[in-house]
Formats: C-alpha cells, sequence, structure tokens
C-alpha cells in the first residue's frame, strides 16, 4: 500500500491530526477527544501517518506521545499556506465586488 | 484576477496573525465592503463556503451575527463585536464563535483585532490584525482556515509536498 505524504494528508481526519499535534505532542487519548469517532478508529489513522512518517511515537513515562516529524513537516511552516489561501479567495471574491461597486457610480 | 498579493504573517510569541491586502479601489469602496453586511454576504465566506447574516448593527458597541454556511449546508456561527469604530480609518472588534442566537461558545478562541484601512497610490490596503489569548489558539485559528482553505488548496498543498519529499 502507498505510505507516502500524499496518503498521509488525503484524509481529513489525518489531516486534522496533523494540525492538531502540529503546536504540541499528544497521547493517543487526547488526540482522539478531538474527534467524534472510536479511538480504534483514530488509532487506525495514526498508524498511517506513522507509516508515512509524518509523526513518531515516543514514551515519556508511561504515556506514549505522538510527534510532528520536525523534517517532514518543514511542511508545518507552509501551513500557513491553506489559511494564506483562504484569505486570498475571500479578497479574490472582494476584487470582484468591489468592480462591481465602483462601477455604479 | 487582481495581482494584489494577500500576506499573512504569524507570530506565536506575540500571539497575533496579520493578514494585509491590497484593492484597486478607493478607500470609500473597499470600507463599505467590510461594513455593509449584503456586500460582506457576498465575499466573507471562502468559496465554497458563504456568509450569511442573520444581524448587523455597524456601530461601537454593535456585532456582526453571521454564519458560515459550508457546501453541505453546515453552519458555523459567529459573532464580530464591534468595540470602536473610527470611520475610514479602522475598527476593533472582538472575534466570537457563537451559537445562531449570538450566545458565545467558550470553548473556541476569542480574538481582538483591528482593521486597518490605509491610501495607497492607486487603491486602498486594508490590515487585519488578530490578537489572541493563548498560542493553541492561533494554532486553532489557522487549523480552522486549513478546514475551509483545504477546500481550495489541497493541489497547492501537494505541490508543496512534493517539493519537500524530494529535499528531504
Amino acid at each position: 500500500m502507498r505510505r507516502d505524504v500524499f496518503q498521509a494528508i488525503a484524509d481529513p481526519t489525518r489531516r486534522a491530526i496533523i494540525g492538531i499535534i502540529a503546536m504540541s505532542a499528544m497521547t493517543p487519548n487526547a488526540i482522539a477527544e478531538h474527534f467524534d469517532m472510536s479511538r480504534q478508529a483514530v488509532s487506525k489513522h495514526l498508524k498511517i501517518l506513522t507509516e508515512c512518517q509524518l509523526v513518531k511515537q515516543e514514551q515519556t513515562g508511561r504515556e506514549i506521545y505522538y510527534h510532528l516529524q520536525p523534517k517532514k513537516m518543514k511542511v508545518v511552516a507552509d501551513f500557513i499556506e491553506p489559511y494564506r489561501q483562504m484569505w486570498e479567495t475571500k479578497f479574490d471574491q472582494l476584487d470582484k465586488v468591489l468592480t462591481k461597486l465602483k462601477s455604479k457610480k | 484576477m487582481s495581482n494584489n498579493k494577500t500576506e499573512v504573517v504569524k507570530n506565536f510569541k506575540e500571539k497575533t496573525i496579520i493578514v494585509s491586502r491590497e484593492f484597486d479601489a478607493p478607500i470609500e469602496k473597499v470600507w463599505q465592503a467590510y461594513t455593509d453586511s449584503s456586500i460582506l454576504d457576498q465575499w466573507w465566506g471562502p468559496s465554497p463556503w458563504r456568509a450569511e447574516t442573520k444581524k448587523m448593527n455597524f456601530k461601537a458597541g454593535g456585532y456582526w451575527l453571521y454564519a458560515m454556511v459550508g457546501p453541505e449546508g453546515q453552519k458555523h456561527w459567529a459573532r464580530m463585536n464591534y468595540i470602536a469604530i473610527d470611520h475610514l480609518k479602522g475598527y476593533d472588534i472582538e472575534d466570537v464563535f457563537c451559537d445562531e442566537e449570538g450566545n458565545l461558545n467558550s470553548d473556541l478562541p476569542v480574538s481582538r483585532g483591528r482593521m486597518s484601512f490605509s491610501r495607497t497610490s492607486d487603491g486602498t490596503r486594508v490590515e487585519f490584525k488578530m490578537t489572541y489569548a493563548t498560542e493553541t489558539d492561533v494554532q486553532k485559528i489557522v487549523d480552522m482556515g486549513f478546514e475551509q482553505g483545504i477546500t481550495v488548496c489541497l493541489d497547492q498543498l501537494e505541490q508543496l509536498l512534493k517539493k519537500q519529499v524530494v529535499t528531504s
């Protein structure tokens, strides 16, 4: 089966997981609390993310924490890009609205 | 399509996000587009999302209650409180997530912000500076934009990741 970044981000839940652990490492339970699905289903996504090497498990005490892989996730810096794109979409719409407004007078 | 670039600067330390853009239109028109709800409804929702106004009272102490309506009809309610207004220069806001009646949803981050307008040689520059209570809130907002932005830019993200894979 395909195991690369494309596979990793192909699913909205996995994209959300990446977003959630981008700021700090989390235990599987803490991650699962963000979703309306079974912990098992979340674990499955974590397994795929691990196999895609976007996240790594690290044991701290008795808990396992999932960390984003900084190298693979230089993308985190670029994570601002979808946010910027959201604004760009709005502003392109605003450009059109302004063109209409200008032609009114 | 405009050549004007949208700039986004996030600063985790200062807990701010600044979004800025120039428009090829006079300041009066841009101001109107930001403060008249019938016009806001035409552009505030990033396609395929759209904004739908329920209540608007653009004055200090007033607020804009609206829903972001998604492609499947899902609604995220939001309220923008107007704290202070300096006509054609800027206004201070508080962004809160709420229910349909405008009641605050405290699980989600509240941001304070200032929308600033300035004349440029051939148009108007708008800068939106948002300040959050915690660094986590900054990330939450970026993630939320991710949810809405992803529908339009998965391709670009893939390109980006592709580059990343090649260079890593």
